[in-house]
């Protein structure tokens, strides 16, 4: 969807139509639930995040800028909300859960030849373990794949702060990598 | 500028500009530490991008929508009785609730200590005063109970109602 056609929707969406609103839900709801579900890696949190997320969206639209796209303002939205989530402490599947455990489960054929899939856990178990702020980049830079000055505004960063921390959360998920490697 | 420096900017050569980047391929390529660091986190950055590419999506995206517009397309209308509730179980009234129930207290304390026959006491007078007329009312008031028991002792009986209890109180006093 392009800029204009959103920003029209959003203007119909102010003056109460639903339907106009309902376009943005179905054109934006997979990128919010994506991303909610990097955070939480939970079906249910996700789709009651992603709803919590519209719901203050659609309470908030009167403050809506302009300037920024809509799908920055949506995951700036959902981030917020992932990251009270990890602070509630509801997330069922904690830090503590150790990644050499799971390196150890791994069967035998798999000694010297990690596949992809499980590179990818371990990735996100690693995730796991970096701090909010880093998480929250990493996420949404390395695995939205958003660009440096749409995570900033998102992240209400400047872009020296927001490269520090991407560095330190791809320091840490590598050197986690080797270190799985190398047991 | 040492490898250290090099360092970061490896890590982070997506987010460089054409010319830091060339300036980096340029190090990598005299710096056997430093290259090899960079094949580590261009692997590493292959598999990230390998699971940006891994979408996840809502099992049941049209539920999900419903559930998002039935929410706003229906305003939260309370009934009664969840009003009574929301009243009663929110944090505000329940400090206002025990406020004023401590307030009631307090008032209902004062009042009776009000309504006790008050002692008058004369500055000039000794302390001991006040505390002889204060065991005068006592003897009086206990003395005349005393005697009001006494009357109606043998109305007493722990196997009798209290029907008896009057009857025979009222046959007393005839």
């Amino acid at each position: 969807m392009d800029q204009e056609s959103e920003l029209d929707l959003i203007k119909r969406t102010m003056k109460g139509d639903g339907q106009a609103f309902r376009q943005l839900v179905e054109a934006h709801q997979g990128l919010a639930y994506s991303i909610a579900f990097r955070f939480t890696r939970d079906e249910l949190e996700s789709e009651d995040i992603v709803q919590n997320a519209f719901i203050k969206l659609w309470k908030n639209l009167s403050k809506y800028n302009e300037e920024f796209r809509f799908k920055i303002w949506l995951s700036k939205i959902v981030t917020n909300l992932c990251l009270d989530y990890l602070k509630s402490g509801r997330k069922k599947h904690t830090v503590d859960q150790s990644l050499s455990k799971e390196i150890m489960t791994l069967p035998s054929h798999h000694e010297n030849k990690l596949e992809e899939k499980e590179l990818r856990a371990i990735v996100y178990q690693l995730a796991e373990q970096l701090t909010e702020k880093q998480k929250a980049v990493f996420i949404l830079r390395d695995l939205e794949m958003l660009e440096v000055d749409e995570v900033c505004q998102a992240l209400q960063m400047t872009p020296g702060n927001m490269k520090s921390n991407l560095y330190y959360a791809r320091l840490k998920i590598k050197e986690g990598l080797k270190k799985c490697y190398k047991n | 500028m040492n490898c250290k420096e090099f360092e970061i900017d490896i890590y982070l050569y997506t987010e460089l500009s054409e010319n830091e980047r060339t300036r980096i391929d340029a190090h990598v390529q005299s710096c056997p530490s430093c290259s090899a660091l960079f094949q580590e986190v261009k692997q590493t950055q292959r598999l990230i991008h390998g699971m940006a590419e891994e979408k996840t999506v809502p099992l049941h995206t049209a539920r999900l929508t419903g559930r998002i517009m039935s929410k706003i397309m229906l305003p939260y209308k309370p009934t009664w009785l969840a009003w009574i509730n929301q009243l009663l179980l929110s944090r505000k009234s329940k400090y206002v609730l025990s406020a004023s129930s401590s307030l009631l207290l307090l008032v209902f304390f004062f009042q009776s200590f009000e309504d006790s026959p008050g002692i008058k006491t004369d500055k000039n007078e000794s302390l001991a005063k006040p505390v002889l007329l204060n065991a005068k009312l006592f003897r009086d008031n206990f003395s005349h109970n005393k005697t009001k028991h006494a009357l109606f002792a043998d109305c007493r009986s722990p196997f009798q109602s209290n029907q008896y209890y009057m009857d025979c109180v009222k046959s007393k006093m005839k």
